[in-house]
């Protein structure tokens, strides 16, 4: 497997892009506030401004060197203007930079203090925006720290912000953040403080009864009021707070609020510190209360929020605390407390999710105490690196799925920080390297075989760490180096890379300890299935390597034996398919082969496949039949029954879910490798004719015994219709011809006739359009596979072919890369560029075509329908008049293909340009040609005889020509021709009006139309289109009045019939129910239209 | 909100600063590294494996990623937890004649995608050996010439001569580096 960089690349770096993307932003904004764009101004496109700047979510930084010029010009237009959009450009810069530091850029002038504020108290009326009020409020709260005495400036102005400001601290939205940080420093104000800080104190008291918002924005104001008052200040309130805080804590909406619990955690602790800068040596208890409940409640949350704030606040204490701590008695108390706390020591205590949140919370809350030193002491290092591993290999199985993956990482997070934080800590003795190289052992293992990417990642960054900062681990320096280099941040971006080829590449080394037994015991028991296939070929991989595959074969045996009955299945089908695996690469002569057949014959005859788990256990058996018996049996002698009974139980399974599918490739694959002469193909074939998919699909993997019948069979059964075989055995039959035409068997060269019988079989494949009511366009699904089929085995397909042959596949290949549905029209597309080449005929102009870069841009092919249709109506107008037509019957299903949809629109556009286009005047007439007489049958579409219900297509076709009279491109055609376009919408219109479809009658209203617009239609001709709109106008079907009265007042109005007019106005034709009232208005019509000829 | 962008807003905090020290075999890498930690700079052997060293600088954390000059150094651009943000190139002023092949592998470190925008800092080591300040300015202007110093772009970049030996200038290029992603990360700081 080769990897590139790209492959794994998840994670392109905005830093190269920065610069380009800072450039558009400023040139689109100030192209905006130079305009003066109001809010509602047509030019003005606030989202495509953000978007520029929104991409730095990540990397704040960046926006740095524009941040400063850019909030000033939007305060300064905001200022002079009002708009909201400038308020929306501020926010998305506070969202993306944060309001600290945007904040400081905000004009700051004194007078402006009054200004915002009468700025929020208008905002009632108006219809501000929450992010104008968030802004406006951040503002303020810079205004507020104005050195200035506040009762000075008049106006009431000190009462009006603390009125403002406590109204906010309960919006609902986000506002209340900036509004609890504007009263937060409101309060601390030396003029304000002595008169409103009580007054707030004592309001806040009743707050824990109130809203949650209210509640919140409390909770969030006492947060900021410790981070910006000095403690002496605050001391006289502490006991209230205490009180207000412990009231919020118990009330409902904590618990029922992870942001209001967070927003708790970083008020509780502060209070913690606040308490402890007060105090002159004895450690208050209510800090020991404020830690103990830390560690027990908020670290443990069930959200992770939660717990991040509850390990930064405990890990911030403690830092504290060993600065007063001189006897280091309280801080190891702290942590004995944390890990009796987080991990407990009692096994038996059932695994559940709270085991999984404490544990997370606890690894968390060490990584940050290793990050503060304050977990500095040698004795923890063997504690720490035990914990460590345990949280690595953290894991708790659930019914269908595991948790934990969350402890793995933060347990990645603590590694990483232990080695980085402490440089010393081997420091020459032998126990701790010891544990320090198996910590390193069990990240390789995390860094090759977790599940999710991010703990792979995390865990080789810890091992770069542990090399770097450790070298002394490893045995020598290069083994270091080359562990580092395997475990590269890009190339174990992908699973299967990781799995397969890094693990291999580390085992060589030496350096994981125990990685088969990880495999075994861990990954290969995985909850999900793809992990475990990919473990069991990691596993044969290494045992291969070692040439120990028979002890790990025997050992899967036994492990798989051992299992209880009617349980563990993900393990059993983990172990079985392991053991697939590893059969796969042993030698054939290995010593252990009795034994292991023998073994394999006791597992097999007793093993059971209930229901609900039949299809993994399905595919784990059939991963080992096949092996087996190409080693085991090599002349076909002594496969047991059980095999072929499996083989054939899987076979049998119907069903559309991907399960089936599995099951039914995995025993297709067993069924490649049987000796030749086990199956009994004729029972097969008649098995297959009772409509199992599973056995058409088994007859393709027979090779390369297959014989005659096989094929024909085959060919049959693809080329059925649906009144005899469900459209699924037509695709299992052309998907065998897909594994059939893989083989390297020689029958292909041998007999060009199968070939002959094979591509014939494919051409009705690709003319499959069976539609059912309730499952829809069914035929695409064969037209897919045949395509599929073709165009892989193209040159074996084509080595020999007649060019007839030739003709009807290139034919329909041509017409599909027109037709409406997505993936079919690039398949087939992409398939023509592969078979043309290998075609005797000419195709020349569909090589150019399809070869051109537009048809190898797969952004143009999946997201421009436009470009594509634009570039693809080409070929309508091909030299080749079948070529052509196929082309445009393609095409025609697209523009006929209903309203409203974009390839619609694209197709039509493209029908449009293409005759506008001077330069493609001969092609565009070739055509407008193949149309008209596929239209009046004056030519069958054939050979790509379509076996479709012909009226869809007519009609279809009929769009399209109705739009070449729109587009004036059969304005000029000879008399005798309108005729006929005549004589074949009459019969549409007929059968139209027959099954009393509205839609289809429009389109031939669509026809009659532009036959009265045609200058050479004759007056005969004129006139019978006219009568059959007209006659529309009576009929039944509204929906069509409506449109024959559009059609009949634009033939009005161009030939200056102002009575008709007149007519048509006088009623409302789609609604109108007053039969005698139509009656006289198209007796009237008919009347004038006869005068004005 | 993960982990890991925590993780990241965290590093910000701590002033945390990556720098990986590149260049080729012999140019004096290590012994850089060992005079700002103040160690003994008269015996350094090949370096095999790689190092990480921190060093405070003036409030920052500069953890300093010593690769070996023979290493293939993908591995090295970013990890999960952080990315490159300076890169120290070392040249080895006494052996000039390789300052072509200095060229080519600065030249793939210089277009690296991933690495654009981090600040390259190229010191002219062992300048100590070359005697007067005529050869010395020579000696510089020819690196200058050779590693086409104007046409990198994506990088902030200068050029320094110094000695690991004597420490001469070292701290200087510590400046610059910082100075240099202060600007970048922590303009408001």
């Amino acid at each position: 497997m080769v990897a590139t960089d790209r492959d794994f690349d998840d994670c392109p770096d905005i830093a190269k892009s920065a610069p380009t993307l800072l450039r558009e932003f400023s040139y689109r904004l100030n192209e905006a506030l130079a305009c003066g764009c109001d809010d509602s101004s047509s030019e003005l496109d606030v989202t495509s401004v953000v978007s520029q700047i929104e991409p730095f979510q990540d990397s704040p930084q960046l926006i740095d060197p524009i941040l400063e010029d850019t909030v000033v010009a939007v305060c300064r237009a905001f200022l002079a203007t009002r708009r909201q959009w400038h308020c929306r450009i501020l926010y998305v810069l506070v969202k993306i930079r944060g309001p600290k530091t945007v904040s400081r850029f905000f004009p700051n002038d004194v007078a402006l203090l009054e200004r915002i504020l009468c700025e929020m108290e208008e905002s009632e009326g108006e219809n501000r925006q929450w992010e104008s009020r968030y802004v406006l409020l951040t503002w303020l709260s810079v205004l507020v720290l104005t050195p200035f005495n506040l009762s000075s400036t008049g106006n009431n102005i000190a009462c009006r912000i603390y009125a403002l400001t406590c109204k906010y601290i309960c919006a609902p939205g986000r506002e209340r953040e900036a509004a609890a940080s504007a009263l937060a420093r409101y309060l601390v104000r030396a003029d304000t403080q002595a008169k409103y800080l009580p007054k707030y104190m004592e309001d806040s008291k009743a707050v824990s009864t109130s809203n949650i918002f209210a509640i919140l924005g409390t909770t969030a104001t006492i947060a900021a009021l410790f981070s910006l008052s000095s403690p002496q200040d605050l001391e006289q309130f502490l006991p209230q707070i205490s009180v207000v805080l412990t009231s919020m804590k118990r009330s409902q909406n904590a618990s029922a609020n992870a942001h209001l619990r967070k927003v708790l955690c970083k008020a509780t602790y502060r209070l913690a510190l606040c308490s402890l800068a007060l105090c002159s040596s004895e450690v208050p208890e209510s800090v020991e209360n404020c830690l103990g409940e830390l560690i027990s409640t908020a670290l443990a949350d069930k959200d992770t929020l939660v717990r991040y704030s509850a390990s930064k606040a405990i890990s911030r204490v403690a830092q504290t605390l060993t600065k007063i701590d001189h006897e280091n008695v309280f801080v190891p108390e702290i942590i004995d407390n944390l890990f009796a706390s987080c991990f407990p020591d009692s096994k038996d205590a059932a695994a559940d999710s709270r085991t999984a949140d404490r544990w997370h919370g606890g690894l968390l809350a060490l990584a940050e105490l290793l990050r503060r030193h304050v977990l500095a002491f040698p004795e923890y290092a063997m504690k720490l690196l035990d914990l460590t591993r345990a949280g690595l290999r953290f894991e708790i199985r659930m019914t269908t799925h595991a948790i934990g993956a969350n402890v793995r990482d933060a347990a990645c997070y603590v590694a990483w920080s232990l080695f980085r934080h402490y440089p010393g800590l081997c420091n020459g003795n032998h126990a701790t390297t010891k544990l320090v190289q198996e910590t390193l052992s069990e990240l390789t293992l995390v860094a090759c075989f977790d599940r999710e990417v991010n703990n792979r990642r995390a865990a080789a960054a810890a091992v770069q760490e542990c090399i770097g900062r450790h070298s002394e681990v490893v045995e020598n320096l290069e083994t270091g180096i080359v562990l580092v280099q395997s475990l590269d941040y890009f190339a174990i971006g992908s699973r299967a890379h990781a799995c397969l080829e890094i693990s291999r590449r580390t085992f060589k080394l030496g350096v994981p300890h125990g990685m088969k037994e990880f495999l075994i015991e861990r990954v290969i028991c995985s909850w999900d299935v793809e992990m475990r296939r990919l473990a069991g070929k990691a596993l044969a991989l290494i045992v291969s390597d070692e040439e120990v595959a028979g002890e790990y074969a025997l050992k899967l045996l036994d492990m798989a034996k051992e299992l209880p009955d009617g349980k563990s299945f993900d393990e059993r089908h983990g172990y079985i398919y392991a053991l697939g695996e590893v059969l796969d690469i042993l030698p054939s002569n290995d010593p252990t082969i009795p034994t292991i057949i023998q073994r394999l014959k006791i597992i097999f005859d007793s093993m059971q496949f209930p229901a609900h788990q039949a299809s993994i256990l399905y595919d784990a058996a059939l991963h080992v039949i096949g092996p087996a018996a190409s080693l085991f049996c090599p002349n076909g002698h002594d496969i047991p029954q059980t095999y072929m009974t499996i083989i054939e139980e899987s076979l049998s399974r119907t069903g559309e879910d991907p399960s089936t599918s599995t099951v039914h490739s995995s025993a297709c694959s067993a069924v490649s490798r049987l000796p030749n002469g086990i199956v009994d193909a004729h029972r097969w074939i008649e098995y297959a004719k009772t409509g199992r998919p599973g056995f058409v699909l088994a007859l393709g993997s027979l090779r390369p015994h297959v014989d005659e019948s096989v094929i024909i069979s085959l060919c049959d059964l693809a080329s059925a219709s649906q009144k005899e075989y469900d459209i699924s055995i037509r695709v299992a039959s052309v998907r065998a011809f897909d594994a059939l035409l893989s083989s390297d068997g020689d029958w292909v060269s041998d007999s060009p006739l199968y070939i002959s019988k094979i591509l014939v079989a494919l051409t009705c494949g690709l003319q499959d359009y069976t539609t059912l009511p309730s499952r829809g366009d069914i035929g695409s699904h064969l037209r897919r596979a045949s395509i599929k089929t073709i165009t892989a085995h193209a040159t074996k397909l084509f080595s020999s072919s007649e060019s007839s042959d030739e003709t009807i596949i290139l034919t329909n290949l041509v017409r599909i890369s027109l037709e409406k549905m997505d993936k079919l029209r690039l398949d087939s597309l992409r398939s023509l560029r592969v078979i043309v080449p290998l075609l005797r005929i000419d195709a020349t102009e569909i090589q150019q075509i399809t070869a051109e870069p537009e048809c190898k841009n797969d952004d143009i092919l999946t997201n421009a329908h436009g470009q594509y249709f634009n570039h693809m109506i080409r070929l309508c107008g091909s030299t080749v008049s079948s070529h052509s037509r196929a082309a445009t019957l393609g095409l025609a299903a697209c523009v006929g293909g209903g309203t409203g949809e974009s390839v619609v629109r694209a197709a039509r556009d493209a029908v449009m340009n293409f005759l506008a286009a001077t330069e493609m005047a001969d092609k565009s007439r070739r055509f407008v040609r193949s149309a008209v007489e596929l239209f009046i049958e004056k030519a069958e579409p054939a050979p790509s005889t379509v076996n479709r219900t012909s009226p869809k297509r007519d009609f279809e076709i009929a769009e399209l020509i109705s739009l070449f009279f729109d587009t004036n491109a059969l304005a000029e055609e000879q008399s005798s021709l309108y005729v006929q376009i005549y004589n074949k919408a009459a019969r549409l219109y007929t059968l139209a009006t027959k099954t009393n479809n509205a839609q289809r009658v429009g389109v031939t209203i669509g026809l009659f139309s532009g036959l009265f617009t045609a200058a050479n239609a004759s007056g005969k001709v004129k006139e019978a289109a006219a009568r059959k709109v007209v006659g529309v106008l009576i009929g039944d079907m509204k929906q069509a009045r409506q449109a024959a009265s559009d059609a009949l007042f634009l033939l009005a109005t161009e030939n200056g019939a102002e009575q008709v007019e007149e007519i048509l106005s006088e009623i409302d034709w789609a609604t109108c129910d007053n039969k005698e009232a139509l009656k006289d208005a198209e007796k009237r019509i008919c009347e004038s239209l006869l005068r004005t000829g | 909100m993960g982990l890991l962008s925590t993780i990241r807003k965290q590093k910000l905090k701590d002033k945390e600063i990556r720098l990986l020290m590149l260049g080729l075999d012999n140019a004096g890498k290590t012994t850089i590294v060992k005079q700002l930690l103040g160690e003994d700079v008269k015996s350094v052997s090949p370096t095999l494996g790689f190092n990480i060293k921190t060093v405070d600088w003036h409030g920052y954390k500069l953890n300093i990623w010593d690769v070996g000059g023979q290493s293939s150094l993908r591995p090295f651009w970013r990890n999960y937890f952080e990315k490159t943000d300076a890169i120290l190139w070392v040249v080895d002023a006494s052996s000039l004649d390789r300052l072509q092949d200095c060229k080519v592998e600065l030249d793939k470190v210089v277009q690296e995608d991933r690495l654009t925008g981090a600040g390259l800092l190229i010191l002219v080591n062992k300048i100590d050996v070359i005697a007067t300040e005529e050869s010395r300015t020579a000696v510089l202007d020819l690196v200058n010439d050779t590693l086409q110093i104007d046409k990198i772009t994506n990088h902030n970049c200068t050029v320094l001569a110094c000695s690991a030996y004597t420490g001469e200038n070292l701290k200087e290029g510590l400046s610059w580096i910082a100075d240099e992603v202060k600007q970048r990360l922590y303009k408001f700081d």
